[in-house]
């Protein structure tokens, strides 16, 4: 009898074995996407699934892309600052030196595409979405927020490498099946950067008719954020299409901004999404939600980067700037902790508008302000030909800074009046590399800035130089991807 | 009728003429006095012959003055000569040589003599008397087609094993370790002392009963066991130091040649005060030390056999604060409950305690090894007027620390304790039929804790203090059971084997980091932080199978095996694969047409065919698309966190599957003092698992699927020869391999890269179809030109300029070939045992000159770019100091490809064997007092630290790279065995 219990016990490990449930491990501490490769299977079941999503999507603001990557392409890689610290990369994009290889080159299009991809997934699934929980009013407000973010991304990616792979479709599953049909998605073409630009332009509009008019801070988009954007995209997109951005700059001045009457309260903390604010990503601090970008511009324990260059200075002393010159830099004393050749060490200049850099700080980012689209306005119509709006319009800034109002009269010199306006006044906010670029004054601009006692620093800045290479990781990855000429 | 009768005495005259030929009997018996069957008796000199019956009888004829030959696997051969006697009987004695030698194979054992797969054993005596850490060092040179590589010299690190080169590349290549029957991952925490023997199947068909998971080959250990004897105690130890070979240190430049370099690329901005000078290799390389200490007892009765070990180790390495403690305890119980039932148990209990020095980083993120080199000399290690103790701060970019910082700033430790162990049951329920049961577990619990304070590192101070802690938790129980049939009909033997095997893993991880911590820097716990992130995981993986085995052989000369095996994985969308095999042996020695070809005493011939499946290194989700869970603001009311689809389902993943064919012989000649075994083999690994990289346009920028083919052919040699046997006795083991390597399809279009350079931001390891894997990509230096002081690299695509199309395969990691010698000698008391190993042909890409070369930052260099270009100093071979952070002279090209070929003697022990068996001491069975000396001597044309190091470790595709990686140390050290 003993011995029959054996081959008991290995027909019931048998069992165990054949017993499909033992093969299906589920995992536990992450979701599922996709429960079947249908096509058309669902991607989110829930309101708070889609909702997730989008969050997911808007949480991209806070990524190294929009911590230190977007200040050093708009303000090291113009005049304002020089690329500080010790990073290669970083020295080649100041010196306009940048080859394929470079490291900010590509995890700045890793960063773009990926929240296209994020915001692809809500635009296209949202409607889907059968749970009564989610109102059809919020579903258009979540297609409207998604394509805002879609479109904020394209266009930094145009402004970067103009032409520019069109992703709109996302791909969650790949499969022998869908292979064939996805193939392309994959493994994208460049489209022309018109044809990118007409779809950035067709995502505003649809996120402009959806979106909510107020928020519950500035981070989400409303319709002012949308309309600066719009405005923005039409000042750049080539031609200039100026009628548009003064429709657009109307409809935000519209929206009940107003400019704060001390330029200081901007920048000292006194308040979050101040009136003037259009579009503000907001850090409520801690390790989960802090801003630690903050710390890569101020502070003494290592050398940091985007220090104000000397043109810069120049160009606040020449003015006679003080209130927004003392607003934006200030200076310490670094001896015995670094010292370069461009300052010297016993008053070093550091910028001043991101005042909290400690760990998890609650520092804010303002991306949009009524400032910017009042001078954007004030280009608008100067390029219409009305001169003295924008002179009008260029004085409001300037009265706060305590400046007398400006002397030019004729429409070019009402155009440098205002890039010199721009620059003052906009100083470290990520806009001088692109204002440049638009208005086509990048190189004669660049070649011809001064360094330490006046002394030209002989940048050599040429017509291919404007944008950025396609990077080599992803040429090697992609054969459909062409390069740009000159690298 | 005359005619008729002069042909009857025609024939009578004939017959006689043929001699007095007559019938000869006998029994042939062996030395237990029963009769041997099978036994061939041959007559010297012609091809007549008979074979010995079921009782050992046999009968021949003969003629007089004939020699009868008796052979016999097994036992000694006996010659005996005919002369008038009619019955000749023959004791046959045992031949204790290495063919009589019992092999562990997989569930179960057989003779060496009857193996029809290619095999190789390390046995005690490789163990014994050579300080090793992890059971897996044991294996390095000693098995042919074995390549063990030491990507680490940190005590507790990791070894890469290859058996047959790499088949995958993310499924894991490492091979399966089965102890006493439990299959995991990782020995390196189980006692070498402990262990009794190791085994390497190496071909599919050997190995082709583990099925899932054997592509990689199965390593089989087997831990001692009691044997039916008085109690044996045993006791050994041993002691020593080690230290870097400084032969091989780099010199870097000192303080006043450093600022002269400064001055070319930044200058005017070094402070003019900084003029002190320190070496800083003297400060991180210091004197390692090994101690080891084992106790065990062994012994038993007819019933029972135990043996219980308990040991205690502790290595620390040359540099700190690396180190690895271990104390293990084993219990190896055996008991024969009835005459049928059998149980047994092992269970081995271990705790060790890790300490990290970080490498393989460059000078900027914390690695040890490139900060020695890179920081500038003028520096101390403690800011002499600082507010409580500064580690000194580099005026270039102050989170640089010095090598000192990182090595004793933070406190950090790991402890493991893990509970590795079986049950086993065996039932003998008719004659030849056998029922085992065998329950196994591996409980780990593992936990890291790092405190950084916020005082003496600039990292540290601005985060006022930061720790972290991680705890894990796994289990994995197996439960197996085997159903064993053996028989013999006449001279036909079979053995049959059928079963069923099913093991899960659940494994949970919590990890914790914080900072903002209080100024009593005495309190590291993380209760303390003022600012807590926390997060945890679970993971679980299960696998099936059922399988069985035939075995046949006839006389011992023909061999059949065939086995089958089918493996569902939880891992895999397609869950389940099948794995058959099939190997024959052909023992050509003992057919009859051999039987006077004296100088041969044993030829085996064998082949074999077998598919093996591997899914070890994926992860365990990989089919799914997975969604991870970020945390945001939170929203009222509350909606959870935000989500972001991670991964791609692949709803077709399935077995990577490797087929691998097989063909080799087995000669010992001259009286068995030479064995020579000859192996050639082609691997074929289809639908290898890829991470295949997308272009980053779509949101998630990898898949994990089959997606490519790798091919491993090649050819090995194990010579074991007993050179002198006399007063001085001389034995020689070498083996020598040689695998090819080639990657034959890619699903989506390569080339892939890997192996990401920090400094250059460049890949240097290359996937493509027709490469081996391990291959280098980059540029072709073409030297220095003489007018700019920058690098020329050579225009391959005939273009006319310089762009990423001059990239091309630059070199190979895998080598030419591999080799391992030992040498034991023995002369009365004494023995000398030496062992070299090394590899031929190999290429190793020096990523660390990059950073000592660059001259493109702050960082310090090597005395080589003392000859850098000038306008005084044209024709060199090192580049203009560049600065600015321009890499373009240090793009991944020839420059930094150095042949990596080495020889090293590993280990040179010499023993003592003060009592040996004494008759007059009782008290003491044995006493060998020891001394081996450790990787004293490496020959190699390398210019780095170490030839067998890799940045990259285990890595599959990310081979031979060079990345200030923790060097391996010179050792010496002095032991003792008593065994009681």
């Amino acid at each position: 009898m003993k011995k029959i219990f054996f081959p008991v016990i290995l027909l019931l490990g048998i069992i165990v074995t054949s017993c499909e449930d033992f093969l299906e491990m589920e995992p536990v501490s992450q979701g599922i996407a996709v429960e079947n490769t249908n096509a058309d299977s669902i991607l989110y079941k829930t309101a708070n699934e889609v909702e997730a999503a989008l969050a997911g999507a808007y949480s991209d603001f806070k990524n190294e892309y929009f911590q230190i990557d977007y200040y050093v392409n708009g303000d090291a890689q113009g005049d304002d600052c020089y690329a500080g610290a010790d990073n290669a990369a970083n020295f080649q994009i100041d010196d306009y030196n940048i080859d394929a290889i470079n490291s900010n080159v590509s995890r700045d299009w890793g960063y773009l595409y990926s929240t296209i991809g994020k915001a692809n997934a809500v635009i296209n699934n949202v409607e889907a979405v059968s749970d009564p929980g989610l109102t059809s009013q919020r579903k258009k407000e979540i297609l409207g927020e998604a394509s805002f973010i879609r479109a904020f991304m394209y266009f930094q990616l145009v402004q970067l490498w103009g032409d520019v792979p069109l992703q709109l479709k996302e791909v969650s599953t790949i499969s022998a099946e869908t292979l064939e049909e996805i193939y392309p998605l994959l493994y994208p073409p460049r489209t022309a950067k018109a044809e990118v630009y007409q779809q950035i332009i067709a995502d505003l509009e649809i996120a402009l008719a959806n979106v909510k008019a107020t928020a519950e801070n500035k981070g989400y988009a409303t319709k002012g954020t949308i309309n600066a954007l719009l405005a923005k995209v039409y000042a750049t997109q080539e031609p200039h299409d100026w009628n548009k951005v003064k429709q657009y700059c109307d409809a935000v001045i519209a929206g009940g901004y107003s400019l704060m009457p001390n330029f200081d309260d901007l920048w000292n903390n006194s308040q979050e999404n101040c009136a003037e604010s259009i579009f503000e990503i907001n850090y409520n601090g801690g390790s989960t939600d802090g801003n630690w970008g903050a710390k890569m511009w101020r502070g003494t324990d290592w050398k940091k980067f985007n220090i104000p260059s000397n043109d810069l200075v120049k160009a606040f002393d020449e003015e006679q700037d003080v209130i927004r010159k003392e607003a934006s830099i200030i200076w310490q004393d670094v001896t015995g902790i670094w010292s370069d050749e461009h300052w010297p060490q016993t008053n070093y200049p550091f910028l001043n508008k991101w005042r909290n850099f400690v760990e998890g700080s609650d520092q804010n980012y303002i991306i949009y302000r009524l400032a910017d689209i009042l001078l954007l306005k004030a280009e608008a119509l100067n390029e219409l030909g009305d001169v003295a709006g924008a002179a009008s319009l260029v004085n409001q800034i300037r009265t706060r800074a305590e400046l007398p109002n400006t002397t030019a009269s004729s429409q070019d010199a009402m155009r440098l009046a205002i890039e010199k306006e721009r620059r003052l006044e906009l100083v470290f906010e990520g806009h001088r590399w692109y204002d440049l670029k638009r208005t086509g004054r990048a190189i004669e601009v660049i070649n011809n800035v001064t360094g330490v006692g006046g002394a030209p620093i002989g940048y050599n800045l040429t017509q291919e130089r404007l944008i950025w290479p396609i990077p080599q990781s992803e040429l090697d990855k992609n054969v459909n991807l062409t390069q740009n000429p000159g690298y | 009728m005359s005619r008729f009768f002069t042909l009857f005495i025609i024939m009578f005259l004939s017959l006689s003429l043929f001699g007095q030929d007559r019938n000869i009997t006998g029994k042939v018996t062996g030395p237990d006095g029963m009769g041997l069957p099978g036994v061939t008796v041959l007559v010297t000199g012609t091809t007549t012959g008979t074979v010995t019956d079921l009782d050992g009888f046999y009968k021949l004829a003969v003629s007089q003055g004939a020699t009868l030959r008796f052979s016999y696997i097994g036992y000694a051969t006996q010659e005996v000569q005919v002369q008038s006697q009619s019955t000749i009987d023959v004791v046959l004695e045992e031949d204790i040589s290495l063919l009589n030698e019992v092999v562990v194979i997989g569930y179960g054992t057989q003779k060496k003599a009857d193996l029809t797969t290619a095999v190789a054993t390390v046995g005690e005596e490789v163990l014994k008397d050579r300080p090793i850490v992890s059971p897996v060092e044991a294996l390095q040179g000693k098995a042919a087609g074995v390549q063990v590589i030491q990507p680490s010299g940190k005590p507790g690190s990791d070894l890469s094993v290859r058996v047959r080169g790499s088949t995958s590349v993310l499924a894991g290549n490492e091979p399966l370790y089965v102890v006493d029957g439990v299959p995991t991952t990782d020995i390196n925490g189980l006692n070498p002392n402990d262990i009794e023997s190791m085994t390497i199947l190496k071909d599919a068909s050997s190995a082709a009963i583990y099925g899932a998971r054997a592509a990689n080959g199965v390593v089989l250990v087997t831990t001692k066991r009691g044997k039916e004897n008085k109690p044996v105690i045993s006791f050994n130890t041993y002691f020593g130091a080690s230290k870097f070979n400084d032969s091989r240190m780099i010199d870097v430049l000192n303080t006043f040649d450093y600022r002269e370099l400064i001055n070319e690329i930044m200058p005017g901005s070094l402070d003019p005060s900084a003029t002190t000078f320190g070496v800083w290799s003297d400060s991180v390389f210091g004197i390692g030390t090994k101690q080891s200490y084992q106790l065990s007892v062994g012994g038993g009765t007819e019933k029972t056999r135990y043996f219980v070990s308990g040991g205690y180790l502790s290595d620390q390495g040359i540099i700190e604060p690396a180190r690895f403690d271990r104390t293990s305890i084993r219990i190896n119980l055996d008991n024969d409950l009835t005459g049928w039932l059998k149980i047994g148990t092992n269970l081995n209990l271990i705790h060790s305690r890790t300490k990290d020095t970080p490498d393989n980083a460059s000078s900027g993120r914390g690695g040890v090894l490139m900060s020695t080199l890179n920081t500038p000399p003028f520096l101390h290690i403690w800011k002499d007027d600082s507010v409580g103790w500064w580690y000194d701060p580099n005026p270039f970019q102050p989170s640089w620390e010095n090598p000192v910082a990182y090595m004793d700033g933070p406190d950090q430790e790991s402890v493991d304790n893990r509970l590795f162990g079986n049950i086993t049951g065996e039932a003998r329920i008719i004659e030849g039929l056998t029922f085992k049961t065998n329950f196994g577990i591996d409980i780990l619990n593992h936990q890291w804790d790092y405190y950084l304070n916020g005082i003496n590192t600039t990292y540290g101070r601005n985060n006022n203090g930061m720790g972290s802690s991680d705890k894990y938790n796994s289990n994995t129980w197996l439960w197996e059971n085997t159903l064993n049939y053996t028989r013999m009909f006449g001279k036909h033997n079979l053995a049959a084997l059928v079963g069923e095997s099913t093991q899960k893993f659940k494994g949970n991880d919590s990890y914790i980091s914080g900072n903002d911590f209080p100024d009593d820097i005495s309190v590291t716990t993380l209760n303390a932080a003022n600012s807590i992130s926390a997060s945890t995981d679970v993971q679980q993986w299960s696998l099936a199978s059922i399988f069985g085995r035939v075995m046949y052989h006839y006389n011992n000369k023909y061999y059949l095996t065939a086995s089958v095996r089918h493996d569902g994985s939880s891992k895999l969308a397609h869950h389940w694969g099948t794995m058959p095999s099939f190997s024959a042996g052909w023992r050509i020695s003992a057919e009859p047409f051999m039987q006077n070809v004296n100088f041969i005493d044993d030829l085996k011939l064998r082949g074999g065919w077998g598919k093996n499946g591997n899914q070890e290194g994926i992860s365990n989700y990989s089919r799914y698309g997975l969604i991870s869970y970020y945390r945001r603001p939170t929203t009222n009311p509350l909606s959870g966190p935000s989500a972001v689809q991670v991964t791609y389902g692949n709803p077709d993943l399935k077995w990577e599957t490797t087929a691998q064919s097989n063909i080799g012989f087995d000669l010992t000649i001259l009286r068995n003092r030479v064995t020579l075994s000859v192996d050639a083999y082609l691997k074929k690994t289809s639908d290898v698992l890829l991470n295949v990289q997308l272009p980053s346009t779509s949101q998630i920028s990898f898949i994990q699927t089959n997606a490519g083919d790798i091919e491993n052919r090649g050819i090995e040699f194990n010579i074991v020869s007993v050179n002198l046997d006399k007063v001085v006795k001389w034995n020689t083991e070498f083996n020598m391999s040689f695998n090819r390597n080639e990657v034959t399809a890619l699903k989506f279009p390569g080339p892939y890269y890997f192996g990401r350079i920090y400094s250059n931001n460049q890949d240097v390891s290359v996937v493509d179809i027709g490469l081996p894997l391990g291959s280098f990509y980059g540029y072709v230096s073409e030297g220095v030109d003489p007018e700019t002081g920058d690098m020329i690299y050579k225009d391959i695509n005939n273009n006319g300029i310089f762009d990423s199309g001059d990239r091309t395969v630059i070199g190979d990691a895998q080598p030419k070939f591999t080799f391992g010698l030992t040498n034991a000698l023995s002369w009365k008391q004494f023995d000398l045992n030496f062992f070299f190993q090394g590899s031929v042909g190999n290429d190793i890409y020096n990523a660390t000159r990059i950073d000592l070369e660059g001259m493109f930052d702050s960082k310090n260099q090597s005395v080589a770019v003392l000859d850098r270009w000038t306008p005084e100093n044209r024709n060199t071979d090192i580049p203009r100091a560049i600065g600015k952070g321009n890499v373009y002279n240090v793009y991944n090209s020839t420059r930094f490809i150095e042949d990596g070929t080495y020889v090293r003697l590993k280990s040179i022990t010499l023993a003592y064997r003060a009592i040996d068996h004494h008759p007059k001491i009782k008290a003491i069975q044995s006493l060998s007092v020891y001394i081996t000396g450790q990787n004293l001597l490496t020959f190699t044309g390398y210019s780095g630290f170490d030839p067998e190091v890799n940045a990259f470790g285990t890595s599959a595709t990310e081979l031979g790279i060079d990345y200030g990686t923790y060097p391996q140390s010179m050792s010496l050290i002095l032991g003792l065995n008593v065994e009681f």
